[in-house]
């Protein structure tokens, strides 16, 4: 068909005007939840147009003069042919593994993430073998295969070992000594049975073992194996392989601070920075799971959609969100078991004694890949100092990392920081 | 597989071929004179690409039907969007059904087919016996040509394309014989005046500096104005050459190029400049066959009447609406004005008295006649259930129009005798002729009421620069007027004028915005603007209005509790190839600048 080599061309016009990534961060819808849709710049082409604004409209249903009417920005009511309104086409759907490869070629990080938990002991080919179970299981192959061993093993022609015997003067022990001396596997007890069994007459048939050839051809193996017996003790059942699997499995723990003190513009950067994130470790891992803990005085969880929307008009407290952080960590997501993130954002207001007695030892104490603090628009007068602090303290730890962010300039650069640090084990 | 297709699609063919032919028995018995239909059955991918393709089955390659194709099949999957009725406008006409289609769609998609094809057939805005399929095709081949070529290098071409369809808009659709002006009379003079020039065997810089003023000169008082602007790159412009930086004449390939997409523009121009007309007369046409004719059959009737809505009512200023909402009304007050002709003859009756004298119940009951064998009779639009009190509605204003033409009044002794009298097709031929003279702008400057205003509750709105918003202005029908046809008037977009190829007398191409009072979209404009220096190979220049607001009047306005009032600037924008600059317009450029006599603001009042 004609149209899909149009529809590729489109495509790939498509991706070459794709907003970048950095600008996307910066300016670009956050709250998209788990759909993360980058703005394609127009690609309509350019027209001679009314200015909208200018033109103004035609509508139609309830309502009076001075009343406001929802426009779509963009949409013009001028109706069209089929492809005349190009700039509907406005987002380019990434899943969160694009996202993070993107980023990770963006910023050149190179973050692996370990497998830890035991995902599930799957069962794997019927490999491995016991002494009991279910008949349906029990490896006949093997089986005979041991009986044909044996049987092989136990082997030898009966009918020759007598003509042996009707040689002159071979007897039992000599028949016995030469059948040895052939590796021939036969008892002694054997040979008295058979030289038993034959008649006197019979017993100068030959004059030596050569003479045997002559007259009897040796019997084919083959022609015996019938008769080959299955025995108990070479019964086994096959039993599958057991693998481990382990998950690439994380928890992601985000503290906000809502208190008094975080504007507006406060809380866009705080969502700005922690949504790459967690868009960014979704694809890393098999399995991320995130937690929301917003705090002022104190810590409550909440779901995603409430956590960038909520504010309070309380003070500050952090180290209650890293109390219950630790509570949760600790009951849920052992750290054996778990990739543990633990980020935090806020103005830097907290009260100096809470940030050193609580909160630092905290950080120190809860097991984590990670710990990020992010100071956002920081107040520069004393009282703010929990970035400070925390930096001065611990910050020479390989999983702690402190960053500042004043404005959407330094988001990415706050977001490298961030994923480019990571302890280890 | 494929042909289990072809079988399934062939018995439907097969199936639907009654339906189509009855189907225009019943346009003939209405009076109606399509052209010949050529019906396809598609499957459901077939429908999208076709309608990516504007109806068509092959077009020149282009990425923005793949982004129509793109959009068309999401829509589909995330809506369930059913492409009902594609027809175009070829001599025959081929419509296209989709197979997955009920037969209450089939049959709904053929009656509005048909209605289409007796549009395009009637109105005078399109043209006799089109082509287009071949047109089209022939188009495509050509360009897919080019791209094929080695010397050619395929971005240069789709660049170009792009380049072309930035002013695809910008013709003059209302010029009867488009075709005979290109390339001719003083413009080929100066072209082989110039050509001879070449022929000199000059250098470029002695050629500038010694032919320039004799070789462009010429009068600025006895500019014209030229509306198509591809027509004025034909015929005056150059490629811009990036090597050297200067002015050459068009490859082959860009002058086929220009000329074909020009010719495509001119061919979808008509069906723009009455979609609403055209898409409200197939939806009129639809109903009366599927439900007054019961063209649909009893079971399909509740399917049929489920799409219609589905179409009738999807959100913004719907075409199909709008259209069929103002025939509908043509309609009724064309008949009305019949009955209230015969009722104002009735012995001692009075447009003052009319409303007491007249038993609207009884004038209903007399003019019933849904049973009748005439078919304009039985589809006659007053007495439907949702017309009941439209004559009762009428205004004394009009009653007294209508009395003035009465000469011979009191005739009549009795409604009844009234009624008798009264010509049940009088509606229907004039939408007739209507739909033979009128394209969307006549058509709403001629029949928006206010009485339509108000029924289907329109109104207009303006950006209101106080409260940073958009609020309705008015529900006035001069204003709504205004908007609508601001939104269709030229396609919607503003006129753009080229008035000089030589300006500065350097070669520049002057281009005039008409200005209305609606300022350009500055930014989309120099866009343009960039991508024309691509066709033009030298500086453009652009004359529009801009609408300023100063500091001071922000201040006042605000003092005044009243709505800031922008001054209008006339400003002239300069391209040189690299970069714009800002100049103020010579004394004879503002005076074109200055408003045309059309307002279209619709700002109250109170607001200023």
């Amino acid at each position: 068909m004609r149209i899909k080599q149009d529809l590729k061309r489109f495509k790939k016009i498509g991706e070459s005007h794709r907003m970048d990534l950095e600008d996307f961060i910066k300016y670009g819808e956050m709250n998209a939840g788990n759909s993360i849709k980058v703005p394609i710049k127009i690609i309509n082409l350019p027209e001679f147009i009314y200015d909208r604004y200018s033109m103004g409209g035609i509508g139609q249903g309830e309502g009076e003069v001075g009343d406001p009417v929802e426009v779509e920005p963009g949409e013009s009511d001028e109706p069209g042919e089929p492809g005349e309104k190009e700039g509907e086409h406005g987002y380019y759907d990434m899943d969160p593994e694009e996202f993070a490869q993107e980023l990770d070629d963006k910023l050149g990080l190179d973050m692996e993430p370990k497998g830890k938990k035991v995902k599930e002991i799957t069962e794997g080919a019927m490999v491995e073998k016991v002494r009991s179970g279910p008949d349906a299981t029990i490896d006949f192959e093997q089986l005979y295969k041991k009986g044909l061993k044996r049987h092989l093993a136990l082997y030898f022609d009966e009918e020759y070992l007598t003509e042996v015997l009707k040689v002159r003067g071979m007897g039992i022990q000599k028949t016995f000594e030469w059948a040895r001396g052939q590796s021939i596997p036969v008892s002694k007890s054997w040979i008295e049975q058979a030289y038993k069994s034959l008649n006197e007459s019979e017993l100068n048939t030959y004059d030596s073992i050569e003479d045997i050839e002559k007259e009897y051809r040796s019997q084919p193996m083959a022609s015996d194996l019938k008769n080959i017996s299955l025995r108990r003790e070479d019964k086994r059942h096959k039993y599958p392989e057991i693998k481990k699997e382990y998950e690439k499995n994380a928890v992601i723990i985000f503290i906000r601070d809502i208190s008094g003190s975080m504007t507006e513009l406060k809380r866009d950067l705080v969502e700005r920075l922690f949504t790459p994130l967690d868009w960014y470790l979704t694809g890393k891992y098999d399995n991320a799971e995130f937690r929301y803990i917003a705090h002022d005085f104190n810590a409550k969880e909440v779901n995603r959609n409430e956590f960038f929307g909520i504010r309070s008009g309380g003070g500050t407290l952090i180290s209650s969100a890293y109390e219950m952080t630790e509570d949760i960590l600790d009951e849920q997501y052992p750290f054996s078991e778990w990739n543990r993130y633990v980020f935090a954002a806020g103005d830097g207001e907290n009260p100096q004694h809470d940030t050193i007695d609580n909160v630092i030892p905290l950080m120190e104490q809860i097991d984590a890949n990670l710990h990020s603090y992010t100071e956002v628009k920081g107040n520069t007068g004393w009282g703010a100092q929990h970035a400070d602090l925390v930096s001065e303290n611990i910050g020479d730890q390989d999983n702690v990392v402190v960053t500042r962010v004043d404005s959407k300039d330094d988001i990415m650069e706050s977001i490298e920081d961030i994923l480019s640090t990571e302890g280890s084990e | 597989m494929i042909n289990t297709i072809k079988r399934e699609k062939q018995q439907i063919s097969k199936d639907l071929q009654n339906i189509a032919i009855e189907s225009r028995v019943l346009a003939k018995k209405f009076g109606l004179n399509p052209r010949p239909v050529r019906y396809w059955i598609i499957d459901n991918e077939e429908m999208n690409e076709l309608i990516s393709y504007g109806g068509f089955q092959k077009r020149y390659p282009h990425w923005r039907w793949g982004m129509a194709y793109d959009k068309q099949k999401k829509t589909n999957q995330y809506l369930g969007g059913k492409a009902y009725e594609i027809v175009n406008n070829d001599d025959p006409c081929h419509a296209f059904l989709q197979m997955s289609n009920t037969t209450a769609d089939q049959k709904a998609v053929i009656t509005h087919v048909e209605a289409h094809s007796d549009f395009f057939e009637n109105n005078q805005w399109f043209e006799n016996n089109p082509s287009a399929s071949e047109m089209l095709a022939k188009h495509s081949d050509k360009i897919q040509s080019y791209m094929d070529d080695p010397d050619i290098d395929k971005s240069e071409v789709e660049r170009w394309i792009d380049n072309i369809i930035t002013i695809e808009d910008n013709i003059d659709q209302y010029s009867d014989y488009i075709w005979r002006d290109v390339g001719e009379d003083d413009e080929d003079d100066e072209n082989s005046l110039s050509d001879s020039i070449d022929n000199l065997g000059l250098s470029k810089d002695v050629q500038d500096v010694v032919f320039d003023d004799f070789k462009f000169a010429k009068e600025k008082e006895a500019f014209t104005k030229e509306k198509d602007l591809i027509k004025y790159i034909i015929n005056n412009g150059k490629r811009f050459d990036e090597e050297s930086e200067s002015a050459k004449n068009f490859e082959d390939w860009q002058l086929e190029i220009l000329d074909m997409i020009r010719e495509e523009a001119y061919y979808f121009a008509p069906q723009k400049m009455t979609k609403i007309m055209n898409e409200g007369w197939a939806a009129i046409f639809e109903g009366w066959m599927m439900a007054n004719e019961t063209f649909a059959d009893d079971d399909e009737v509740i399917t049929y009447a489920d799409h219609q809505s589905k179409v009738l009512n999807s959100p913004g200023l719907n075409p199909y609406k709008l259209g069929k909402e103002l025939w509908h009304h043509i309609e009724n007050t064309v008949n009305r004005r019949e009955v209230v002709d015969k009722l104002l003859r009735i012995d001692g009756v009075t447009p003052d008295n009319f409303h007491k004298e007249i038993d609207f119940q009884k004038v209903h009951d007399c003019l019933d006649c849904r049973n009748s064998e005439d078919i304009l009779k039985r589809n006659y639009s007053l007495t439907r259930t949702q017309n009941q009190g439209f004559i009762q509605n009428i205004k004394l204003s009009e009653l007294r129009k209508c009395y003035r033409y009465v000469f011979d009044s009191n005739i009549y002794d009795s409604i009844e005798e009234a009624i008798s009298q009264v010509d049940y097709s009088r509606g229907w031929e004039r939408m007739k002729e209507v739909r033979e003279t009128h394209n969307d702008i006549m058509f709403i400057d001629e029949f928006l009421t206010q009485e339509f205003i108000d029924k289907h509750e329109y109104f207009s709105y303006e950006y209101r620069i106080s409260s940073q918003r958009f609020e309705i202005s008015s529900r006035d029908v001069s204003d709504v007027k205004k908007k609508l046809l601001l939104q269709f008037t030229n396609f919607g977009k503003p006129t753009i004028y080229a008035i000089d190829d030589n300006y500065n007398n350097s070669g520049e191409l002057l281009l005039l915005h008409r200005y209305n009072g609606i300022v350009l979209d500055i930014e989309q404009a120099q866009q343009t603007i960039e991508r024309m220096f691509e066709m033009w190979g030298r500086p453009i220049n652009m004359a529009t209005v801009g609408k300023s607001l100063s500091e001071e009047e922000i201040i006042k306005s605000k003092k005044d509790e009243r709505e800031p009032e922008p001054e209008d600037t006339p400003v002239l924008f300069r391209y040189d190839g690299v970069k714009w600059s800002t100049h103020k317009p010579e004394h004879w450029l503002q005076k074109e600048l200055e408003k045309d006599a059309i307002d279209y603001s619709t700002v109250p009042e109170e607001w200023s």
